[in-house]
């Protein structure tokens, strides 16, 4: 009877020992999780900043060297815009050409067609 | 003890490989956003140089125009357009672009109306009043001449040819304002090129 009382207290502090391990380790997971959100938003920011800025670039181009021209724009994702400035997700940049967005993006031409 | 470790490091592994799958995926995004960029400025000077390069042929048909009065000029320039149409088209068909040469009705909403129909289509297009730059038509005395003279001048001073509704040589074909034109189509980019009133060579 008294060996089964010490091996139940035993078993107490191994139990709370393993609660306090698991609580650390969950706290280290959180934290990890928590860093890896930032991470991953951190990331989507990057990759709108660089998408508004690669668009921002084709524009300021198709406004000299796209007289008479559409395109489909199926590969830059969502795009919007308004003045100089194109929109990416949460990001922004602003652009030297003049820009219009309607049902569709238009772009003030700045240069003659070739002739 | 030592199989709950395993699990846990197994665990933690696995939440930090996600993070890292996170960024591995963002970089390819941007990569992708890049290739992307630099493709869609490609196209544009892909078009810009087809402007350019069937520009400079209609140019030459202008220029080279030989004969020994306006009319012969004018009958020979427009026989070269003629021939031009063909020849472009299957030049640049083996680059994989599509040319359309035409001539005939043109307004600004026109052609921004036959950009919109050619996305649509993924093909090259004439605005609905146009017609083939190697298009015949009958002149004052029946005989057969190249539509185009009726789009071409011979400047009398200079004897250089361009572009003018010519009236003395064809009957005036109403439909037709004095403008020619080369729809353009590759991937996605849609563009028109005019060739309108004064141009010469």
């Amino acid at each position: 009877m008294a060996e089964q009382c010490k091996r139940g207290q035993f078993s107490l502090e191994l139990l709370v020992a393993m609660a306090a391990y698991f609580a650390l380790i969950a706290a280290f997971i959180a934290a990890e999780n928590s860093a890896s959100a930032g991470l991953a938003a951190e990331a989507r920011a990057l990759s709108d900043r660089q998408g508004a800025s690669l668009a921002c670039l084709y524009l300021d181009y198709f406004s000299l060297d796209a007289r008479n021209t559409a395109v489909r724009l199926d590969d830059w994702g969502k795009l919007a815009a308004n003045g100089r400035t194109v929109f990416v997700g949460m990001e922004n940049a602003t652009c030297l050409a003049k820009i219009a967005a309607e049902d569709r993006i238009r772009v003030e031409q700045n240069e003659k067609e070739p002739a | 003890m030592a199989a709950a470790r395993g699990i846990i490091s197994f665990a933690l592994i696995l939440a930090f490989s996600a993070a890292l799958a996170h960024v591995a995926a963002s970089r390819l995004e941007t990569e992708k956003q890049s290739y992307a960029a630099k493709e869609a400025l490609l196209a544009l000077e892909k078009r810009y140089y087809t402007d350019l390069d069937v520009k400079g042929a209609f140019r030459q048909a202008l220029a080279s125009a030989q004969g020994t009065g306006s009319e012969e000029k004018i009958v020979d320039a427009a026989g070269k357009l003629a021939l031009l149409e063909g020849f472009a088209e299957r030049q640049y068909a083996e680059r994989g672009i599509q040319l359309d040469l035409w001539l005939g009705d043109a307004g600004a909403g026109e052609i921004s109306g036959l950009r919109r129909s050619m996305l649509e289509e993924n093909r090259a297009l004439k605005p609905l009043g146009a017609v083939d730059l190697s298009a015949f038509v009958l002149d004052w005395r029946g005989k057969p001449v190249p539509l185009a003279a009726a789009l071409l001048a011979s400047d009398p001073a200079s004897g250089k040819v361009f572009v003018s509704r010519n009236t003395a040589l064809v009957p005036e074909q109403p439909f037709l304002r004095p403008v020619f034109g080369v729809s353009i189509y590759f991937d996605g980019v849609a563009a028109v090129a005019v060739i309108g009133e004064g141009f010469h060579g």
